[in-house]
């Protein structure tokens, strides 16, 4: 490269410090926006809104008292948290924050590493953020972190499954691995005109499963089983304290920000928006708006989520991700090659293609709406003894028991 | 390791490789060792992904970035978080450590010792050597059997990390091992599904209540457990049919696991 070195180090510590200062404002925007959803204030005594309440409590943590357990395994105890940052800092390297820069006459690309294998990058450094959660869970060495841990990593194995699953076909469309080639391949015309080539549209059932999959692996409400306080206390960090929780809470807002930032140049066209005509002094300004509005849509759905939805039950988690979420995603990995497959062997006349999404759209609607009505009853008179038939309440086991106790509780209005 | 020292010399482009060469062969070698000698078996399986991820980047090393996120993304991410996860539901505790016999222990260092030394023959030295089919002494023929280049000149400009290649090598000269190994894998995911089935069944036969002979362990289970819960159907539909209570699988792995866990730990 002929870049002098001081290029790529002020790109690495701009963008590091992008995430890091939004993974800030969301922590406080998210007590805000919740605490609006509860007629609460929210955090507001320090700084203007409250909004260096952040760091303030950032400084709390750090000077806290940081208990070790006696019962830990030490080292694997103070490794979880470490595992968890640093796979959640690694990620935001290959994610772009906006287009390109010309300042002080060097070109700047706004991402740390464009790797050619960048959305791999992505999907190994969140399969080794599980190691954090199940990791501290292990080495807590104490029942209920031991239970979070292993509910949230089989959580987020699940789910990393079908989000893989749904970047598959993404990147099977795109031909590329690499970020920046999946933003380019989605700069061009779109199907219909007017409306951009996004891949959310044509893409819409990968998009939606990688949107619900990103919400279980960030283990955020209403997917936030590891830490579900009625049962499990915190969860796998509940002997946890002092700065080695904060680094939990960091990692895991962290994910927030970096997932709502994945998504955008996988699903939503990266940086690409209209620049309204500006001179190119100011254009430059307007991928790097665009991003962050489009970031900050996704930031804002997760708040919205976590403050409108409850919590979902573990078993009916688990059958989401599994029995929808991973065929869905499957299915539309084939779909998409085959459909690219054909684009290659020259595509199809335009009334064929019509003709093809209109009965799509029909086999989709009967599926959603035909099925509802039939499948519950059969459903629940084949197969519902399981649980109550073959056995009597006296021999069950206390783990079912307490399961029977909660349907019969979701059932209660 | 003088032959890796070897292999690095003779592939090194830069000190830098060199350097990075040598700091993932040791921990290569040195997590590896420590997997078979640790005694406590989660920190065993850490090693074991310590070893993943330098073979990771001896991979990198060798400008073959796919086939490193692949390593990481695979055996780190995927396989040692199911091993992982195995232990933490049998419920191994800290002081659970790993006791072997003396004899088990000769055994198993002989073994290895000669496992270690016929790959050294069989492969790494002739690999290494002049004479060898891709070595500046090669017989004449041996080029046309084999494919005798370097990595980047095998993936070509336009694919640096070499995706497109390991694709398409994956699906034209290696499909069927790649098929016959995704059979494999299905065949094992079907058996452990149904060894973990008929476990789990078993003294739930003990359990029906009169009159109805004992499920078959799988296969028609769904019909047998539909007819022993006739009765029970109304109670069913009364109290919870909004719930997926279709499924046996987490009322009957999760938590019939861990109380289990709980009473072994306390």
């Amino acid at each position: 490269m002929e870049q002098p070195l001081w290029v790529p180090v002020l790109q690495a510590v701009v963008v590091f410090a992008y995430y890091l200062l939004i993974t800030a404002v969301l922590i406080w925007a998210e007590r805000r926006v919740v605490a609006r959803m509860q007629s609460r204030l929210g955090p507001n005594r320090v700084g203007p809104f409250g909004i260096l309440q952040t760091l303030v409590d950032g400084a709390k943590m750090f000077f806290k008292e940081d208990i070790t357990p006696g019962m830990v395994n030490k080292v694997i105890y103070n490794l979880a948290p470490l595992v968890g940052v640093i796979a959640g800092f690694l990620v935001v390297a290959v994610i772009p924050i906006g287009g390109e820069v010309t300042l002080f006459g060097e070109t700047f690309t706004l991402v740390v590493a464009d790797l050619s294998i960048g959305v791999l990058w992505i999907l190994a450094l969140s399969s080794i953020h599980v190691y954090s959660v199940f990791l501290a869970g292990w080495a807590s060495n104490s029942p209920y972190p031991l239970l979070g841990g292993i509910r949230s990593s089989a959580q987020m194995i699940s789910y990393e499954i079908a989000q893989g699953l749904a970047v598959a076909s993404v990147v099977i469309y795109a031909g590329s691995l690499r970020v920046s080639d999946i933003v380019a391949a989605q700069s061009g015309p779109g199907f219909i005109d007017g409306v951009p080539a996004w891949y959310a549209i044509p893409l819409f059932p990968a998009f939606l499963v990688f949107v619900i999959g990103m919400v279980a692996e960030a283990g955020r409400p209403p997917f936030d089983l590891a830490e579900a306080e009625g049962e499990l206390v915190g969860g796998f960090n509940t002997e946890y304290s002092g700065m080695r929780f904060g680094m939990f809470m960091l990692a895991e807002f962290m994910s927030v920000v970096t997932m709502s930032a994945i998504v955008v140049p996988l699903f939503l066209g990266g940086p690409a928006g209209p620049t309204f005509g500006l001179p190119d002094s100011v254009a430059w300004v307007m991928p790097i708006l665009w991003f962050f509005l489009k970031m900050v849509g996704f930031i804002f759905f997760f708040i919205l989520l976590r403050g409108a939805m409850p919590r979902y039950r573990y078993d009916k988690l688990m059958n989401l991700g599994w029995k929808v979420l991973i065929p869905v995603a499957l299915v539309w990995t084939l779909v998409t090659a085959t459909f690219v497959l054909i684009e290659e062997a020259g595509g199809l006349p335009a009334g064929t293609r019509l003709g093809l999404a209109v009965a799509a759209a029909v086999i989709l609607l009967v599926l959603l709406f035909g099925g509802r009505a039939s499948a519950p009853d059969t459903r629940s008179v084949a197969k519902a003894p399981d649980i109550t038939a073959g056995r009597t309440p006296a021999l069950d086991e206390p783990g079912s028991a307490d399961l029977q106790a909660t349907d019969h509780q979701e059932v209660a209005p | 390791m003088m032959l890796l020292a070897q292999a690095a010399e003779a592939g090194a482009g830069n000190t830098a490789e060199v350097l990075l060469f040598w700091v993932f062969a040791v921990l290569a070698l040195g997590s590896a060792l420590a997997l078979i000698t640790m005694r406590n078996i989660v920190h065993a399986a850490l090693m074991l992904v310590l070893n993943f991820l330098s073979i990771a980047g001896l991979y990198l090393t060798l400008e073959s970035a796919f086939l490193s996120i692949i390593q990481v993304l695979v055996y780190a991410g995927a396989i040692m978080v199911l091993f992982l996860f195995v232990i933490m539901l049998l419920g191994v505790d800290n002081d659970d450590l790993l006791t072997s016999e003396p004899t088990a222990r000769v055994l198993a260092v002989a073994g290895g010792a000669l496992l270690a030394g016929a790959l050294l023959f069989a492969f790494v030295g002739p690999a290494t050597s002049p004479a060898s089919v891709c070595g500046p002494d090669a017989p004449a023929a041996a080029p046309d059997q084999f494919d005798c280049r370097g990595l980047a000149e095998a993936y070509g400009e336009d694919d640096p990390s070499g995706v497109a290649f390991v694709g398409r090598t994956m699906f034209t000269r290696y499909t069927y091992a790649f098929e016959l190994s995704a059979l494999l894998l299905t065949v094992a995911t079907i058996g452990a599904v149904i060894l973990a089935r008929r476990q789990d069944l078993a003294p739930e036969d003990e359990d029906e209540v009169d009159g109805v002979p004992g499920a078959p362990a799988d296969g028609d289970d769904a019909a047998a457990l539909a007819r022993a819960g006739l009765p029970a159907t109304e109670r069913a539909e009364g109290g919870e049919h909004h719930a997926e209570v279709g499924d046996p699988e987490p009322e009957d792995h999760e938590p019939s696991g861990s109380p289990d866990d709980h009473e072994r730990r306390g």
